[in-house]
């Protein structure tokens, strides 16, 4: 018993309505159409349907108004890729910047994410330094000073002065 | 590339009144070049060669960019931009399959693209027209509200409505769906080509074929 009699075709239909099935499947569908009025109708409608879909109605067209808004783009296109090789610096020094802000894209959140506090700690040691640079002249005075980061004593460091008299006496 | 200067607008002295670019060659006869020929031509930047394809299949082209985009701005744009393509990348033609499936690949995956590119908005404005795919309460469809189409002087109204309606529900088809319907009924080709220009199998293209079409006859009210 041939399949399409226990079933009606259904992709076998399109390949049989495009003519490109081979002789036995085109037979047995042909077979099959002409034992059921429910599959000769619907391939009836599918014909009429791709009739209706070969008449396209797009719009018109003017197309010496096409080919010539198709060739001013390919200039463009054209121009565009020219200037590209005619220029190498500018290209080279804007894909520099590109890489500088990928490089500081990539790096920023890692960066954001440490802890900033020892940082800032770092930060009030620089600022403390750069104040006592200021008052080098003052500090040179005293001579104890070339020992000054052995001195863990806060009370020794208020009372320098007299360090430095006794150490005179 | 660099060194291309094109012909002025219209200006084909290569191409017949027939529309084929013919050689001449020595002895006299006339020769057909075919599609893959000028392809490779156009390869080596014969503007001539570029410029007879596109005469060729600007009309083809158009209408299938039209028949799957439903718009006539859109369907000019992306056909325009495949000739563009076709311009850059006709060394990459390699000759295993003919010219036409090579570049209706090209033309549809440019369509397809552009689908995918103009979803979202097509979404939302359909969405504002009311849920009837942009049809309005005339039952007018965006095909009835463009410029008059081309239409053969002896289609009746009717035809024309009918038109109408049939373009309207093609609009409803997934975009696969209504390319291959289209490649098969507007441009007559093979399931063996669509499913090259699909990049699918042969089976699936029929499957598409067959649920459009049913989807079609439903929607026209026959099924």
């Amino acid at each position: 018993m041939d399949d399409m009699d226990t079933r009606h075709p259904e992709t076998e239909l399109i390949a049989y309505l495009s003519d490109e099935l081979a002789p036995a499947e085109r037979d047995a569908v042909a077979r099959h159409l002409d034992g059921c009025p429910s599959c000769r109708e619907t391939a009836a409608a599918f014909r009429e349907l791709r009739a209706g879909l070969a008449r396209s109605s797009a719009p018109p067209v003017q197309w010496p108004r096409y080919r010539a808004e198709l060739r001013a783009r390919l200039e463009a296109r054209v121009a565009r890729r020219r200037a590209w090789w005619r220029h190498p610096l500018p290209v080279a020094v804007s894909a520099g910047v590109a890489t500088a802000l990928v490089t500081v894209a990539l790096l920023a959140p890692s960066a954001w994410r440490e802890d900033r506090r020892p940082r800032l700690a770092e930060n009030l040691n620089g600022f403390e330094e750069a104040v006592l640079g200021t008052r080098l002249d003052l500090l040179r005075d005293y001579t104890v000073v070339e020992h000054l980061d052995l001195l863990e004593n806060l009370d020794v460091i208020r009372h320098l002065d007299g360090l430095t008299g006794s150490r005179e006496s | 590339m660099d060194s291309v200067t094109l012909p002025a607008p219209g200006r084909s002295p290569a191409l017949e009144a027939s529309g084929r670019l013919r050689s001449l060659p020595e002895d006299g006869t006339r020769v057909d070049i075919s599609d893959e020929a000028l392809c490779r031509r156009v390869a080596e930047r014969d503007e001539a060669a570029f410029d007879a394809l596109v005469e060729r299949y600007q009309a083809r082209a158009y209408r299938l960019a039209w028949s799957v985009l439903r718009d006539a701005e859109e369907a000019r744009d992306v056909s325009q931009e495949a000739f563009i393509r076709l311009f850059q990348a006709a060394g990459s033609f390699g000759g295993r399959s003919r010219f036409s499936t090579w570049f209706y690949r090209l033309l549809v995956n440019l369509c397809l693209d552009q689908r995918r590119k103009t979803r979202w908005w097509r979404q939302i404005f359909a969405g504002a027209d009311g849920a009837r795919g942009g049809e309005t309460e005339r039952g007018d469809t965006a095909l009835d509200r463009q410029p008059a189409p081309t239409i053969d002087p002896i289609d009746s109204l009717d035809r024309e409505r009918a038109a109408g309606r049939l373009w309207a529900a093609v609009g409803s088809l997934s975009p696969q769906q209504r390319a291959v319907v289209i490649l098969q009924a507007q441009e007559e080709l093979s399931t063996k080509e669509i499913a090259t220009i699909l990049k699918c199998s042969e089976p699936t293209v029929r499957v598409h074929l067959h649920r459009a079409l049913v989807t079609l006859r439903r929607t026209m009210g026959n099924g």
